[in-house]
């Protein structure tokens, strides 16, 4: 309504001050003639500022002072008769002007506004959307303010606490690796945040745990032997690295000290089940009753299958919606795994070419070329 | 010289200046202007003799870029012909592989392209104009996914 | 709301511009002064409706308010205040609501300054500026809007192109932009003279100030644009003949021509058809210049978005306004009298050689630029016009015109004496011969012909002063009173002078540089040094710095100069943040006129990189030239004779201003 009210009132200004000036009465001014005159009025009196300073000299001055008496006898004898007398009274024309301007000047502006404008849509300065209540917020907005009070005071360890699961959670693996170091670098390593650095390092390497992540996780657990994330990420680190014997019994050390209802129970035994079959070796010679139970549940080739129709689900997905590069990542890793090697190579051909321009990315699956093509 | 002569000369004078104007801008325009290749043009259809000068325009292809003191060799790539350049001096800051790139300079009696000029694309999104319209040709370009956002 | 308001005061300029496009002028038709009149309020308020408009963005950009399209793709909350700012004209959108504020600002000035402008004239003009107006917010509205909103908008914008973050390029646009407006005013008194009919006295003595303003804006544009590029791409040349400088540069060269030309037509009512022609193509080389840069049809760091809507749409602006007006032209160029005879040699004559040689230059420029554009169009080649083609055609018309400048202003009027002019230049040739014999004999390498240009630019300075010294005769009238009438003498002298002096000035610098620029590149590690033109540069250490939108490593040089002192310089690689992209700040010291100047490649894994050194000997005379011009200019447009009362019955408003400063 505040806007309509001034968009009226600015609009309504404008026709007046339009139409005002052809009713209002003023004295007409000379015709064209009389302000020819004033120019040649004004050129005489530079002439004779030109002899009062003396820059011209006496037969130049009677010369140029000829020169403008004849121009301007030739202009007002011959002149393509200006008109002669300008009217002022009102009359028809000025009632048309009038209403073609209180016509046009609404109609162009309401009508042109319906069509371009977006009428409601208020200002959204960042910082007003920042200090605004934090109830009913989206999340970028509360992280967008966290963030600016990190930037203010980047030596508040405790925020960049707060906010690095955040980004983890919002995929921003990056964001979260640099806040975690910061979080480091203030709050000093702890077992804990080691761990979380190497995680969030080995999710922004697309799965793949990065030298630095290893070191890490391995301080983190010489730290604290009874955190077992770290050697979960150590074992698939033996297993990424092809280095199966080492994988073996670090997998089988993992299962060992974890609780039976473990989430990642699930994966270790499928990682330690590809290690043992990549090395050659059968099921451990004794193997604990747990193994066998669970070999009981699921036969090699049904887990085989299992992994398989994931793989193609995937493949699937990337068909329909090829520009998920994770979804690449994921892919190529898996048929690296599976040890299909051709379908590896034809994976990585695609992903070069959809996103030729990620130089990063580029660069990741030539190196994962060159691994296939050992 | 009568008033007549001397318009006429006054006229003779300014089409002579204008005579030498149009001269200079055809000969100009037969000796001094660069034409833009393809690598293609190139080496399959011979168009630019040895020690002409030309544009030669592409994507640098990948893993071809070496350093060598203030010298610079890389390879100029329509995915279908390739030809090296060297290049001595300071790529432009957006040069890059995989990206579209355009040298000038002459093709040396090897087959090596000696540029005196680099010219990448000036922010992330733009592309060489010949370059694209050369690669459209090829078939191999597509336009930027995001790109519609962006000119919206 | 604030934006919304800036968005509908846009549409309503639309709605009063359409008014005044068509009102005032059948009112000058049927001779009704009411109707007349309604333009000198219509184009104020014009003017103050789009500035709100504009102001409205400025607002969005500098609250980094992202609901609005084009402050999300062109700018970021933590950019420097200078960047938000000249975000605004930063992209396609923006600069165009900039061109047409100008537009309306030079309507408004017109209405303002225009009390002594017979009211048929002005009511033409004023209309023809509607036109114009018209034209452009119908673009900025249809194709180009800065007011399209998001209803999500995101948190964080896209960022300026970093290219642009620079305050050299902040200031360039609007300047370029005010001057290439600047011509539409001289266009629309072509226009209405050539729909009237009738040449009035005025319409030369307006003529000519507003070219003037447009021309000191245009030079100052194109300086900046120059010097902008030489030291922010890093390239160190500071013209490329780019399309689009040509583009900023034949306007510049059509405006100079109609400087010249009116002053003729003012003086002697000669040269009235040919002045009104080419007041015509000075502003449709502006037109061009908008279309080439912004139609996308060149590529080019100023090809803010390419689409082809709006190259269309721009081209059909560009076909009305110089295909129209040139239409106009042929049908009534006729009813207008050409007058006042004179001869070849005489100052007359003068203008006449300098109006042929710069309208056949821009005229091989015009060529130089269009034919690449042409032979695609044609049969697909693509070519590229650099440098080469310039120097042949350009370079050789111009050194007949500039031999020719110191006599220009020495030859009377209608008949003058070239050779009593050739003897008040003596000195002026006493300097050119010496700077040749000096340079043949200090340098070695250095060609004849650039031995040649140097002389003929101290030919050119010396000779720029020839009229001043003959006006003031100093030997027959003594220091005080020589002083005197030098400081009596009118502005237009001085500011001629100046002008004149600085072309000079722009030559040297231009030869100086070409000629004797020394370069040295070099691949350095921390410790390594490097020498050019007697300049020892150490590469100390590489220092990374935290910016607010950028990470930069600064490469610290110590240089020891020739002389003995020691100094830093401190070229840098940055990355800006949001666009992940990569510039060179290469770094310049200047010392005398003459600067070293170093840029940098990569920085390569081992820490060492290739750094390019330059010694560019009077460089900075390029710009320094440019200054000179744009002060001569300034001190013509200040001359008081340029003013002109208006009819003592309509005056009573205008009295003080103009009648005033005249008597006394």
């Amino acid at each position: 309504m505040i806007f309509w009210t001034i968009a009226g009132l600015v609009t309504l200004i404008t026709i007046g001050i339009t139409i005002y000036p052809v009713f209002g009465s003023s004295q007409a001014p000379g015709s064209a003639l009389d302000f020819d005159k004033e120019v040649y009025k004004a050129r005489l009196r530079e002439i004779e500022e030109e002899r009062r300073l003396g820059t011209i000299d006496e037969k130049r001055y009677e010369y140029a002072l000829a020169e403008e008496g004849r121009r301007f006898l030739a202009l007002a004898n011959t002149s393509a008769a200006p008109k002669s007398q300008l009217f002022l009274q009102s009359g028809k024309p000025a009632l048309i002007g009038a209403i073609f301007a209180i016509i046009v000047i609404p109609a162009v502006a309401f009508g042109g506004y319906y069509q371009w404008g977006s009428l409601n849509s208020p200002d959204q300065p960042l910082q007003a959307r920042l200090d605004a209540d934090p109830r009913g917020q989206s999340v970028e907005i509360l992280l967008q303010r966290a963030e600016s009070q990190l930037i203010k005071n980047p030596d508040d360890g405790r925020g960049w606490l707060v906010i690095a699961p955040v980004y983890m959670r919002l995929g921003r693996s990056r964001d979260a690796v640099q806040a975690y170091r910061n979080a480091i670098r203030i709050l000093g390593p702890t077992s804990e945040l080691q761990t979380s650095l190497g995680e969030a390092l080995t999710v922004s390497a697309g799965g793949v745990v990065p030298e630095e992540a290893n070191e890490l996780f391995r301080q983190a657990s010489k730290a604290n032997p009874d955190n077992i994330k770290p050697l979960f990420f150590i074992a698939l680190a033996f297993n990424q690295a092809g280095e199966f014997k080492k994988a073996v019994t670090a997998w089988n050390d993992l299962i060992a000290k974890s609780p039976d209802n473990s989430p990642w129970l699930k994966i270790a035994r499928q990682q330690l089940q590809l290690a043992q079959t990549k090395l050659g070796t059968r099921l451990p010679e004794n193997p604990t009753a747990r193994d066998i139970e669970n070999a009981k549940q699921l036969s090699v080739n049904d887990r085989q299958d299992f992994i398989n129709s994931m793989v193609e689900r995937l493949a699937g997905d990337l068909e329909e919606n090829p520009l998920n590069k994770p979804g690449w990542q994921r892919i190529i890793r898996s048929y690296t795994v599976l040890d299909r090697k051709s379908d590896a190579l034809a994976a990585i051909n695609k992903a070069q070419q959809l996103f030729k321009d990620d130089k990063e990315f580029i660069r990741e699956l030539e190196q994962n070329k060159s691994v296939l093509n050992q | 010289m009568t008033r007549k002569q001397k318009r006429l000369a006054g006229i003779g004078f300014i089409a002579l200046v204008l005579a030498v104007a149009v001269g200079l801008v055809l000969v100009a325009l037969r000796d001094e202007i660069v034409f833009f290749y393809s690598p293609t043009e190139i080496i399959q259809e011979q168009k630019a003799k040895s020690g002409q000068r030309f544009r030669l325009g592409g994507l640098v292809k990948s893993a071809s870029v070496k350093k060598e003191g203030t010298t610079n060799s890389f390879v100029i790539t329509d995915t279908n012909s390739e030809i090296e350049v060297s290049y001595t001096g300071i790529l432009p800051d957006l040069f890059r592989e995989g990206q579209g790139v355009v040298a000038e300079g002459v093709l040396n009696s090897s087959s090596v392209f000696i540029a005196d000029s680099v010219l990448a694309k000036h922010d992330e999104t733009y592309m060489p104009k010949e370059v694209a319209d050369s690669l459209k040709k090829q078939g191999y370009w597509q336009q930027n996914p995001d790109e519609d956002s962006k000119s919206k | 709301m604030i934006v919304e308001l800036g968005h509908y005061t846009l549409v309503l300029a639309l709605g009063l511009a359409l008014v005044q496009s068509v009102v005032p002028i059948i009112g000058a038709r049927i001779g009704h002064f009411g109707l007349m009149r309604l333009a000198n309020q219509t184009s104020i308020m014009m003017a103050l409706l789009i500035s709100f408009s504009f102001g409205a963005l400025t607002w969005a950009y500098v609250n980094s308010d992202f609901s609005v399209v084009n402050v999300w793709q062109n700018s970021h909350s933590l950019q420097p205040y200078l960047y938000k700012y000249s975000s605004v004209w930063g992209n396609h959108e923006g600069s165009l609501l900039l061109w047409v504020l100008f537009l309306a600002i030079f309507a408004s000035l017109v209405s303002v300054f225009g009390k002594n402008l017979p009211p048929e004239l002005k009511a033409n003009v004023l209309s023809v500026q509607a036109w114009i107006l018209v034209a452009f917010l119908l673009f900025i509205l249809i194709t180009s809007n800065p007011f399209e909103r998001l209803a999500n908008p995101p948190l964080e914008g896209n960022d300026l192109n970093p290219i642009l973050q620079d305050v050299g390029l902040a200031i360039h646009p609007p300047l370029l932009y005010f001057g290439y407006v600047g011509l539409s005013v001289t266009f629309a008194f072509a226009t209405a003279a050539l729909i009237s009919g009738r040449l009035d006295a005025a319409w030369a003595r307006w003529v000519r100030p507003w070219t003037l303003i447009a021309w000191v804006f245009l030079t100052a544009g194109i300086a900046m644009g120059s010097y902008w590029a030489y030291y922010e791409l890093g390239w160190g040349g500071w013209w490329f003949w780019d399309p689009v400088e040509n583009a900023s540069f034949m306007p510049w060269l059509a405006a100079t021509a109609l400087l010249h030309s009116a002053l003729v037509m003012e003086k002697r009512e000669a040269l009235k058809i040919w002045t009104v022609l080419l007041a015509i193509v000075a502003f449709s080389m502006s037109l061009l210049g908008t279309f080439l840069v912004r139609s996308g049809v060149l590529t080019s760091v100023h090809a803010f978005a390419t689409d082809p809507e709006r190259g269309v749409f721009i081209l059909a602006i560009l076909v009305l306004f110089i295909g129209g007006s040139l239409a106009l032209f042929a049908l009534r160029a006729g009813v207008l009298k050409s007058g006042g005879l004179f001869a070849p040699i005489s100052r007359e004559g003068a203008l006449v050689f300098n109006n042929l040689f710069l309208t056949s230059a821009l005229a091989t420029v015009l060529v130089g630029t269009l034919y690449p554009l042409l032979l695609e169009a044609v049969n697909g080649s693509k070519i590229s016009v650099g440098a080469p083609f310039f120097n042949l055609t350009f370079g050789p018309l111009m050194m007949p015109l500039l031999l020719a400048v110191p006599f220009g202003p020495l030859l009377a009027w209608k008949r003058g004496d070239l050779l009593a002019a050739l003897s008040r230049l003596y000195l002026a040739a006493g300097a050119a011969l010496l700077a040749v014999i000096i340079t043949l004999a200090f340098t070695t390498d250095a060609p004849v012909l650039a031995a040649l240009v140097i002389g003929l630019a101290f030919w050119v300075m010396v000779g720029a002063f020839a009229e001043i010294s003959v006006r003031t005769d100093i030997r027959k009238n003594g220091i005080a009173k020589a002083f005197a009438r030098a400081f009596g003498l009118p502005g237009s002298l001085w500011g001629t002078a100046f002008a004149h002096f600085g072309l000079g000035v722009t030559l040297l610098g231009i030869v100086s540089v070409s000629v004797f620029e020394t370069e040295v590149i070099q691949e350095m590690k921390i410790g390594d040094k490097a020498t050019i033109s007697g300049y020892q540069l150490t590469l100390k250490n590489i220092s990374p710095r935290k910016a607010s939108n950028y990470n930069e490593d600064i490469i610290n040089f110590e240089v020891l100069a020739p002389g003995g002192e020691k100094f830093v310089m401190q070229p840098a690689k940055r990355i800006y943040t949001t666009r992940r992209m990569p510039t060179t700040e290469s770094a310049i010291n200047t010392s005398g006129f003459s600067q070293l100047y170093v840029s940098l490649g990569e920085i390569s894994e081992n820490n060492s990189l290739t750094v390019r050194m330059w010694w560019k000997p009077q460089v900075t005379l390029i710009w320094l030239g440019s200054l000179f011009m744009i002060f001569g200019g300034l001190l013509s447009l200040a001359d008081r004779r340029l003013r002109v009362g208006a009819p003592k019955r309509a005056a009573r408003a205008s009295k003080v201003e103009s009648e005033v400063t005249i008597n006394g």
